[in-house]
C-alpha cells in the first residue's frame, strides 16, 4: 500500500496476513531417544520416534500455552556517551502450558516428576518423594494452520526439564488443571544455532 | 487250596480279561498323563511400552508377570498373550489419533 509520506525503496519484504488460533499439540519424550530427524537434509534436528523403551507421550487438553525466553542482558555503557550495546545471551528457552488431562497418573507423574508408575490389574500407584535431576525430556509441538493443506508450524525443544510446577488447583465447578513449564537448555549435541530448539514450517502455498 | 472251578464261579474272568483290563486302564492313564504334564505351550515375548512398571497375571496360568521398565522384554505363556495384548492404559485414549495405549506388544525375534 503506497503511503503519502512515501514507501521505502529498494528491497523490501513484506509479512503474511495469516495468524494462527489456538494451542499446538504437545508431545515429549525421553531425551535419550534420538529426534526422527537426526538429522534431516538441511541439518535440522525435529520430530520424534516412539519405541516400547522411549514412548512418546501426548498431552491430551492443554491451554494458556506460551513460548518464552531467559535471556542475560547486560547494556555495554560508555560513561562518555552512554549505553552503546547490549551484550544477549539466551540462556533458555521455556515452553509453559495449563494441563487440564491428569490421567493416566502414569504421564501425569513423568511431567510432574513423580516416581515411575506401578501399573497392576485395575490399579496404577506414583509415588510423590525425590527428584530425578537427570531426567531431560524432549518436546514437539506442532500446530496445523490449515488442515486442507497440511500446512503446519512446529515448535522443537530438544533438551529440557520440567521446573516450577504449578498448584493442582481443584475448584469448585471446575475441573482440575495443573501448569506446568518445560526449560529447554542448550543441547551441546547439536549446532549451536539450533541449541535450544527448532521452528519449523511447512507451507508449500506460500514458501518457493 | 482254592479250586480252579470256585476261582472261576468267584471271578468270573479269567487271564487274558485281566490283562485286558490293565492294559485299558494303563493306556487311559497314559494318556492322561500325556495331556496334563508332557504338554508343553510355546512363549511369546511381550514387551512393556507404556513408561511405566508393569505387573500383570496371566489370565490362564495365573502366573504373575512384572515388567520392570518400559521396553523390558518378558517371555509369557501362548496361552496368556492374547489377553495381554488387549491390556490398554486409560479407557479413552486422546487426540483422535487412534492411539489405543495398548501396554504391550509382541517382540519378534
Amino acid at each position: 500500500m503506497a503511503l503519502i509520506t512515501g514507501s521505502p525503496q529498494g528491497t523490501t519484504i513484506s509479512q503474511e496476513e495469516l495468524y494462527f488460533d489456538g494451542a499446538p499439540n504437545v508431545y515429549f519424550q525421553d531425551y535419550s531417544a534420538a529426534p526422527l530427524n537426526n538429522p534431516d537434509a538441511d541439518g535440522y534436528y525435529w520430530n520424534m520416534s516412539g519405541t516400547p523403551t522411549y514412548p512418546v507421550y501426548e498431552l491430551a487438553c492443554v491451554t494458556d500455552v506460551s513460548l518464552e525466553e531467559g535471556i542475560t542482558s547486560n547494556d555495554v555503557r560508555c560513561d562518555t556517551v552512554g549505553v552503546k550495546s547490549t551484550i544477549q545471551r539466551r540462556d533458555y528457552v521455556d515452553f509453559i502450558f495449563t494441563l487440564h488431562a491428569l490421567m493416566p497418573l502414569s504421564v501425569f507423574a513423568k511431567i510432574s516428576n513423580y516416581s515411575t508408575a506401578d501399573v497392576g490389574t485395575g490399579t496404577e500407584k506414583v509415588g510423590i518423594g525425590t527428584i530425578n535431576n537427570n531426567q531431560y525430556w524432549h518436546l514437539y509441538a506442532p500446530k496445523v494452520y490449515n488442515d486442507d493443506a497440511g500446512d503446519f508450524l512446529v515448535v522443537d525443544l530438544h533438551k529440557g526439564q520440567m521446573i516450577n510446577p504449578g498448584a493442582l488447583q481443584m475448584r469448585y465447578g471446575e475441573n482440575w488443571i495443573k501448569t506446568f513449564t518445560f526449560r529447554s537448555f542448550a543441547d551441546t549435541t547439536v549446532p549451536t544455532t539450533q541449541q535450544f530448539g527448532v521452528l519449523f514450517r511447512s507451507d508449500a502455498s506460500a514458501l518457493p | 487250596m482254592v479250586k480252579k472251578k470256585d476261582f472261576e464261579e468267584d471271578a468270573p474272568y479269567n487271564s487274558a480279561s485281566v490283562v485286558e483290563s490293565l492294559r485299558s486302564s494303563w493306556k487311559m492313564s497314559e494318556v492322561a498323563v500325556a495331556e496334563d504334564a508332557s504338554k508343553t505351550y510355546n512363549k511369546v515375548r511381550l514387551v512393556n511400552k507404556i513408561g511405566s512398571r508393569v505387573k500383570l497375571p496371566g489370565s490362564i496360568t495365573g502366573e504373575l508377570y512384572i515388567w520392570e521398565r518400559s521396553g523390558a522384554v518378558v517371555e509369557v505363556d501362548e496361552r496368556d498373550a492374547p489377553v495381554l495384548l488387549e491390556k490398554r492404559l486409560g479407557d479413552n485414549a486422546c487426540c483422535g489419533s487412534g492411539n489405543k495405549n495398548f501396554v504391550f506388544e509382541i517382540m519378534e525375534v
